[in-house]
């Protein structure tokens, strides 16, 4: 990974964790200087290398683990700031990455938080499924 | 996998993910992080 691309990755993680959905290339060019096309280039390497995925236009980031670019059933909240995630898994690894707080899984109680970690404790009890095996995990990375 | 093994497992996993220094971590690193939390099945076998 060239310099460029830790640096566009960084950037990447620092918008998604200051609240932008889903940054855009003119929105990491703003946020690190770099001209559209070096940041063109590398978002394409750092999504053939899988470090995050794009949109179909290649132009916006949808997933950088465990942050989700798009609205999804999985929600991360510490105080008054949420972000997506991919996953249920990945809404745990938001706060494992952020800090105490909340996870919503709008597909099992509409809404409401179904797990609190303070202390790195996690209530109440409850399972996360995982239905693809670890090695195909990015087979199809939106349906894992 | 219960919720408070989810948690636990993804804070190893992401630990770092935001450092610029960040890389993925090879098969046998991730298999090694999967055996601590007893995920030594099949379905956690990478290679």
């Amino acid at each position: 990974m060239g310099t460029v691309d830790r640096v566009v990755r960084a950037a990447v993680f620092r918008l998604l964790v200051a609240g932008l959905e889903g940054p855009t290339l003119g929105d990491v060019a703003e946020e690190t200087g770099l001209e559209a096309d070096e940041v063109a280039r590398s978002f394409l390497w750092l999504a053939d290398e899988h470090r995050l995925t794009l949109s179909a236009g290649k132009d916006r980031v949808v997933m950088a683990h465990p942050f989700s670019g798009v609205s999804t059933d999985y929600r991360s909240r510490i105080g008054n700031s949420a972000w997506w995630a991919n996953c249920g898994w990945d809404a745990f690894g938001i706060l494992a990455l952020l800090g105490d707080g909340e996870v919503v899984d709008k597909s099992g109680n509409g809404g409401e938080p179904a797990w609190t970690v303070a202390d790195g404790v996690v209530t109440p009890a409850g399972l996360v499924h995982f239905v693809v095996p670890a090695a195909q995990f990015w087979d199809d990375i939106a349906f894992t | 996998m219960d919720v408070q093994t989810a948690y636990d497992l993804s804070v190893i996993w992401y630990q770092d993910r935001m450092s610029e220094d960040w890389v993925p971590a090879s098969p046998a690193e991730a298999e090694a992080i999967f055996d601590r939390f007893g995920l030594t099945s099949r379905f956690w076998r990478l290679s």
